[in-house]
């Protein structure tokens, strides 16, 4: 075990809101270690050398308006002895003392706090002094419910005796938070008294405890008792059921969970026993669910469906199954959903099949979520219909479901019901799941459906193209960008070129054929796709080309050559876009390489935030719009540090952006403030 | 038999009376689910009949609380009927919010939770209170067949989280962590590609999570010991906490800044950033098997939360994991660092070596992890469904514990061992004690 070395006391640290030095408290030497760590080991703590008594005659006349100083150097004293038994002794001893003196509450608390770690059998006695006193009763058993031993327990039995209220509460709370058996008689009797929240407290603690003996007292409590103490005393039979079934005791458990459940308790107690029963019940447990899912309370659907699948295997779901169509429809939802969890059988797959085509959305929803496990080959079809009906989230679930689908000949089914489907809308699902499943052996139905197929298809062809297109097919692609006619499957596919590009592994050379293409490339539209093209790639050798463009005769290809810029998705033209924003005649090429030389900046949150600043106020002065300078602003907040915040609180008497810079000055606050 | 089942165009009404009566208590609460009727069976045109909307009440609008509120009070299947908070003030206001919403004054407003548990018409409420509240009204709600929506970290000690996680499993309800990033894509995308292998075997994996203090709430530096306000109940406020006395710059809050009520910048952002390094790992059930740490802790003040802190674990496989908070050679976010190149992600950030990583989808066949685009409407799918939601309650639990392990780290000053199935610190009886802490009368813990 490793141990704490040193302590040091830093003198330098500050604040924004007021300076404050910093104890520091370092543990273990960690393996490897750490620059800051190796700097805290030349210090030393003042909490840890100085003397104990001048740290208690500070804490004698602590009354919490002094801050936390001396709790903390007590603290730091206590730590730095964590190896030294005899030392540790001490400390207890003179804690001990301390208790006994006229200290006041808030420094015997502290103590209290440091006996809670050391305290042993022989601080016991101070401390169930304390105990009947409201005063010190809580601050005694904040040390006195942790320190091990059956003194402890004596003492806080000893003490129900003495007390009344709420510090007889308090005390009874300990012993259940400690398991105190020999507690079991006296709480037993609390429980069965005239005061009412006390006998709560009691049946608490009671179950907190979970012996046999505390069930037996719980039992006979709830057999006499109704309202909140019924309901008490069954929750907390709950906890020895539990108990007793953890170990083993079935019999018992199960005996304890009907006494609960028979009760006249709220329904989530009821339900709770439910389940109980359900789970001590071994064989019988499937009659249980099924006389539930069959009965009249309805309150005992829900935990009966959630533990159908505990008890019963695939095979025998059928008459859970069959229970389905009585059921009101959120069982049905929740029934659903619980079949997901069951693989590869027959019966539950029709089921969930079924619930997909329900009327009821939820029932529909839950269906889809299950058919991503329990669906095969034969859900293809059903998820590409629903996806394309469908709209909003369940379109979103059967689009997904579709392209998660793990089952065998999933790929194949999807491929043989495109080459056989007539309704577009579907068809363009399916393809939609070709790319998202990257089904490669489709590659060649898409690339003549990108030639042939209606609008919609070709443009969700191109997309798919983009997961399954490799390298080599740069070429081919290629020309199916430039014979497109309609702009949005050209958009389409020039994402998909780029895409396709990207998974070159050398990044020196994915542009390589783009660049060849344009080389040779005349038709102004043509060269602006391919421009646009290259700007997706954002391999920086094509960079010459672009900045060539910016010059070219035709607007089209300066347009393009601009936004393939502005699309760039590192920072590396960020100089070149500040260029255009200062300099071009076109306003909107000024604004649109301004928006995007502000978002370069934040292509690199890990820049010094005083670079990162100096780059936004360039940004700032060519910003005479508030939509760009509420950029900035947002921008500024990344970049935590005192010229971030100056700029920042620059702008708070700008009244078109005040209130930005006021988020964005409050963020980079919080963000350097220490204190 | 067959008429005495419930039909299908049973309305949420008929059915809460059914289930009351079935429960044998009226004033026992409804346990069970919304009722789901379609929309056109009602004659709403698609809109959501308020008979079957799922009825939510909140508790706490002093920071998070209105947000949530907000995310799902945009939802027209929600209906929000109350509001729940110890200060009066929030407590207009929310109330507001909601009346504005429904172009009413319905909402009911209550101070005291346990009242407002005991209306009986509640499926579900969204708790937002400071850390050392987490427990009792979670545990309190799921007792009453409550489904929760309720923010990280989930508890404020360990004892107090695995007792949750029992009420969630004993009660069957559904609980959702306000760990939302789940529920954004670039931290799917880059958990899915962690968790498929993409960068190999994970090396190291780093957590940045931010340091210092905060003021949130404007109120640094007022610290003078003065009268609660009217408005706030204070003693209600502390509740199990500790007791200290009211200063305006301990409550609302930075109250995160003690670490009786919260555990600083660690405790608050752990529940974010390692709640995602453990998605990507496939840890969601277990935990470290090591944990050490150091923090830098104020000495003036009236906050003890560290402000700066580093925090190393190891898993059971051997993977070490760093946390820290002002320390910048680690990144903010979260970065697996594997055999064959490193994923890093963030708020609005995601990053891979090689590059080219990020353009990778996942195939059939492969892990697909649990996916949801809205939080707030995962949250209530999953009422209605009864699935398990993207951030459960073991889950926030098995994060938090991270959190809380590094606490006793610093705290006992040593290197802990810790037994992820069990739950115990091996062989440190001392850093055991800190697992919980005893409550301030007269609270009691639920189980």
């Amino acid at each position: 075990m490793t141990r704490i070395t040193k302590m040091v006391m830093s003198k330098g640290s500050s604040r924004v809101a007021g300076a404050a030095a910093m104890l520091l408290l370092f543990a273990a030497a960690f393996a490897g270690g750490t620059a800051w760590a190796a700097g805290a080991e030349d210090g030393t703590a003042a909490g840890s050398q100085e003397s104990l008594e001048a740290i208690l005659k500070d804490l004698a006349a602590y009354g919490f308006a002094e801050g936390v100083g001396a709790p903390m150097r007590l603290r730091a004293h206590v730590l730095a002895r964590q190896d030294d038994p005899r030392a540790r002794r001490e400390i207890e001893d003179k804690l001990v003392a301390f208790l006994r003196s006229g200290a006041t509450a808030g420094g015997k608390m502290e103590a209290c706090r440091s006996l809670r770690l050391v305290g042993s059998a022989a601080a016991v006695p101070a401390l169930e002094a304390m105990l009947a006193d409201p005063a010190t009763t809580d601050m005694a058993r904040y040390a006195l419910e942790h320190i091990p031993g059956d003194e402890a327990d004596r003492a806080l039995v000893a003490a129900l005796g003495k007390t009344s209220g709420d510090v007889r509460s308090g005390i009874v709370a300990s012993l259940g938070a400690r398991g105190t058996v020999a507690a079991v008689a006296p709480l037993a009797g609390l429980a069965g008294g005239k005061d009412a929240a006390l006998a709560r407290c009691a049946a608490r603690a009671l179950g907190a405890i979970g012996t046999s003996e505390a069930a037996a007292a719980l039992s006979a409590i709830l057999a006499k008792s109704k309202g909140a103490l019924a309901a008490e005393a069954a929750s907390s039979l709950l906890l020895c059921a539990d108990r007793a079934l953890g170990k083993g005791r079935k019999d018992a458990a199960a005996d304890l969970y009907f006494k609960a459940f028979a009760a006249r308790v709220p329904t989530a107690v009821r339900q709770a026993a439910f389940k109980g029963r359900v789970a001590a019940a071994g064989e019988g447990a499937q009659d249980i669910i099924l006389k539930a899912l069959a009965g009249k309370d309805v309150s005992l659907l829900g935990p009966a469906i959630a533990m159908v699948p505990s008890v019963f295997e695939a095979p025998e779901l059928g008459p859970v199954i069959g229970s389905m169509a009585k059921l009101p429809a959120d069982a049905r939802a929740q029934l659903v959903a619980v079949l997901g969890g069951y693989r590869d059988d027959g019966a539950v797959r029709a089921a969930v099949i079924d619930a997909v085509q329900s009327p009821i959305p939820p029932v529909r929803m839950e269906g889809l979520r299950a058919l991503e496990k329990v669906g095969d080959a034969s859900a293809v079809g059903i998820l590409a219909a629903r996806a394309a009906s469908a709209g909003g989230g369940e379109q979103a679930l059967a689009r997904e479901v579709l392209s998660k689908l793990a089952a065998p000949d999933v790929d194949r089914a999807v491929i043989e019901r495109l080459a056989a489907e007539k309704d577009d809308q579907v068809r363009a699902e399916l393809i939609r799941a070709v790319g998202s499943r990257r089904v490669s052996g489709a590659k060649p139905v898409l690339m003549e459906a990108v030639k042939s197929g209606s609008p919609a298809v070709r443009a969700r062809a191109a997309g798919a193209l983009k997961d399954i297109a490799s390298p080599v097919d740069i070429p081919e692609l290629l020309n199916l960008l430039l014979e497109m006619e309609d702009e949005t499957g050209r958009e389409e596919m020039r994402a998909t070129v780029a895409a396709v590009a990207m998974k070159i592994p050398r990044p020196a050379v994915r542009a390589n054929g783009v660049k060849a293409r344009l080389a040779a490339e005349t038709d102004a539209r043509n060269r602006s796709d391919l421009l646009s093209v290259l700007g997706k790639i954002g391999e920086d050798g094509s960079l010459t080309l672009l900045r060539g463009a910016l010059s070219d005769g035709d607007p089209s290809v300066v347009d393009a050559a601009v936004r393939a810029l502005i699309d760039w998705p590192t920072a590396t033209p960020r100089d070149d876009l500040y260029e255009i924003a200062r300099s071009s005649f076109a306003l909107n090429h000024r604004m649109l390489a301004l928006r995007a030389y502000i978002r370069m900046i934040g292509f690199e949150p890990h820049r010094a935030p005083q670079g990162a600043t100096a780059d936004l106020l360039k940004a700032l002065a060519l910003a005479p719009r508030p939509e760009e300078k509420k950029l900035v602003l947002g921008m500024l907040a990344r970049f935590p540090c005192v010229a971030s915040l100056k700029t920042a609180e620059s702008l708070l008497s700008d009244p078109t952006v005040a209130e930005e810079a006021k988020l964005a000055a409050d963020r980079i606050r919080g963000q350097i403030s220490t204190y | 038999m067959k008429k005495a089942g419930i039909s299908m165009r049973m309305n949420r009404r008929q059915f809460l009376r059914a289930a009351a009566i079935a429960g044998g208590s009226a004033a026992a609460g409804m346990a069970g689910f919304p009722t789901i009727v379609k929309a056109s069976v009602l004659g709403r045109g698609g809109a959501v009949a308020p008979s079957n909307r799922i009825v939510m009440a909140g508790i706490g609008f002093g920071m998070q609380g209105p947000g949530n509120m907000r995310s799902f009070l945009e939802k027209d299947e929600v209906q929000w009927v109350a509001v729940c908070d110890i200060d009066k003030e929030p407590l207009a206001m929310a109330k507001g919010i909601v009346d504005k919403k429904y172009g009413n004054r319905a909402c009911a407003t209550y101070h005291d939770f346990h009242e407002l548990y005991a209306r009986g018409d509640l499926d579900a409420v969204s708790i937002a209170v400071p850390d050392h509240w987490h427990a009792i009204l979670s545990i309190s709600a799921l007792r009453a067949g409550l489904d929760v929506f309720g923010e990280k970290p989930l508890t404020h000690s360990l004892r107090e989280g695995r007792a949750l996680c029992g009420a969630v499993e004993r009660y069957g309800r559904v609980w959702q962590t306000g760990s939302w990033q789940r529920s954004v894509e670039n931290f799917h995308q880059a958990c899915e590609l962690v968790r498929n292998g993409r960068i190999g075997m994970i090396k190291r994996i780093e957590v940045g999570l931010p340091s210092g203090h905060y003021d949130f709430a404007r109120t640094f530096g007022q610290e003078a010991l003065v009268p609660p306000p009217a408005n706030l109940d204070y003693d209600f406020w502390v509740g199990p906490a500790p007791w200290w006395p009211y200063c305006k710059a301990r409550v609302h809050m930075n109250w995160r800044w003690n670490m009786d009520f919260g555990g600083g910048q660690y405790m608050d952002w752990i529940g974010h950033h390692l709640d995602i390094a453990h998605w990507g790992m496939g840890w969601d059930d277990t935990g470290p098997v090591e944990i050490e740490a150091a923090g830098e802790f104020p000495t003036s003040g009236i906050y003890n939360s560290p402000t700066r802190y580093c925090v190393k674990a190891k898993y059971a496989d051997g993977t070490p994991m760093v946390l820290a908070g002002g320390h910048d050679e680690i990144w903010s976010g979260t970065k697996w660092i594997g055999e064959h190149g490193w994923i890093w992600v963030d708020r609005g950030e995601f990053m891979t070596e090689p590059e080219s990583l990020k353009r990778e989808t996942i195939g059939p066949g492969e892990v697909h992890l649990y996916k949801s685009r809205d939080h707030a409407q995962n949250f209530l799918d999953c009422v209605r469904s009864r699935r398990k939601t993207i951030a459960p309650a073991e889950t926030a639990h098995r994060s938090a514990s991270v959190g809380h392990l590094g606490v006793i780290a610093m705290e006992v000053g040593r290197r802990i061992k810790w037994d992820p199935a069990t739950e115990t610190i091996i062989g440190d009886p001392e850093a055991e004690r800190l697992l919980g802490r005893a409550y301030r009368k007269p609270w009691q813990m639920p189980e």
